[in-house]
């Protein structure tokens, strides 16, 4: 194994320069190509996370579609009535009842 | 405003939460309850609270398995304070044995996902760059989709993102300590947990999000295209091409439509 202080200041570096180049960059405005593009750049980078995440938790699911339904479910509800906190309490509420029936 | 159009554009940005109170605002033009005229320190930590348990999780997962790997406990408390990245701080465990080069690569890759999120706070922070890239630095993804969610308002957005670094930088450390000097004792089936609690969260704030069918397109969009597009490349890439595509083609449809 190498150094473990060479592992994390490499790491570090690499974490840093994705997170901070970017930052450098000018801004571009609101309006034009590059300015709708950023309007939509957030709500698709949550997508790739999140469906990144959920198929990680289906690999390990002896179920995958009661945890499919189970979020769609939470989505759904998150979306209508834009209350986080109760989407949120389902949503947990939701999780462990799955892990209970060992569904996930 | 009917003639013009922009009654649906209207409706769509004001509308969520609750939508009764939202509409009754958008008629009588009153800033809507739910949306504060600026974004404070405090409302971050207070809108960080579902996340910390998470966090506390999978940080002390970390703690455990960077002792466990050789790492001392310094060591990997010095890790969390330097890195600050869940997924680069194990995958460089993993493959702690492989050139110093590699690590970085794969540091570098997988924390791809935050251009796109540095680029769309970009637009909202007006800020000298030297401040951008601090507060670029405090980002992690949990953090990022609080401010998303948080659109009303770009007013003490760099407060916002301060507090809920504070928030998620404390509790990730302060759970590291535990887990590194709790080591074997640590259950692995709490990164189980952790992943389903960072799961919910994700898919009811990505939800929230969603104010119009093509916003709503943007993250299934890309949430597919990143699936399909990590079978053949690291995730933390897949999913940076798949947003950026997908946004693209969007932002593209809009123009010809316009």
């Amino acid at each position: 194994m190498n150094d473990p202080w060479l592992i994390i200041l490499v790491a570090a570096a690499g974490v840093t320069i994705a997170k901070v180049v970017p930052a450098l960059l000018p801004t571009v405005g609101d309006t034009g190509r590059l300015g709708s593009l950023m309007r939509y750049l957030p709500a698709a980078i949550l997508g790739a996370v999140t469906a990144s995440g959920i198929a990680g938790l289906a690999v390990g699911s002896s179920s995958p579609w009661a945890l499919y339904i189970a979020l769609a479910v939470i989505a759904a509800l998150a979306a209508w009535t834009r209350r986080t906190s109760v989407a949120l309490a389902l949503g947990f509420a939701l999780v462990v009842v799955l892990y209970a029936a060992h569904l996930v | 405003v009917l003639v013009d159009g922009t009654l649906p554009v209207l409706v769509n940005e004001v509308l969520p939460r609750p939508r009764l109170v939202n509409l009754i605002s958008y008629f009588t033009m009153t800033e809507p309850a739910a949306y504060p005229a600026r974004l404070t320190f405090g409302m971050a930590v207070v809108d960080s609270l579902p996340l910390l348990p998470a966090y506390v999780l999978w940080a002390m997962i970390f703690g455990a398995a960077a002792t466990v790997s050789g790492f001392g406990a310094i060591q990997a408390v010095a890790m969390s304070v330097l890195v600050f990245s869940g997924t680069a701080q194990l995958a460089a465990l993993k493959i702690a044995a492989l050139p110093l080069a590699s690590i970085f690569l794969t540091s570098v890759l997988l924390s791809l996902r935050f251009l796109p999120m540095t680029l769309a706070l970009n637009q909202r922070l007006d800020r000298p760059r030297w401040q951008r890239a601090v507060l670029a630095w405090m980002l992690v993804d949990g953090t990022f989709a609080l401010a998303t969610g948080r659109r009303g308002t770009n007013a003490g957005l760099p407060s916002y993102l301060a507090g809920a670094f504070v928030a998620a930088y404390c509790t990730w450390v302060a759970a590291t300590v535990a887990g590194a000097l709790a080591g074997p004792l640590v259950p692995r089936a709490w990164a189980a947990a952790a992943d389903a609690l960072v799961v919910v969260i994700f898919v009811v704030l990505t939800a929230e999000l969603c104010i119009t069918i093509r916003v709503g397109a943007a993250a299934i969009g890309a949430g597919v295209a990143a699936l399909l597009l990590s079978r053949v490349m690291p995730a933390g890439a897949a999913m940076l091409v798949a947003a950026v595509a997908v946004s693209a083609a969007l932002s593209f449809s809009e123009g010809r439509r316009q």
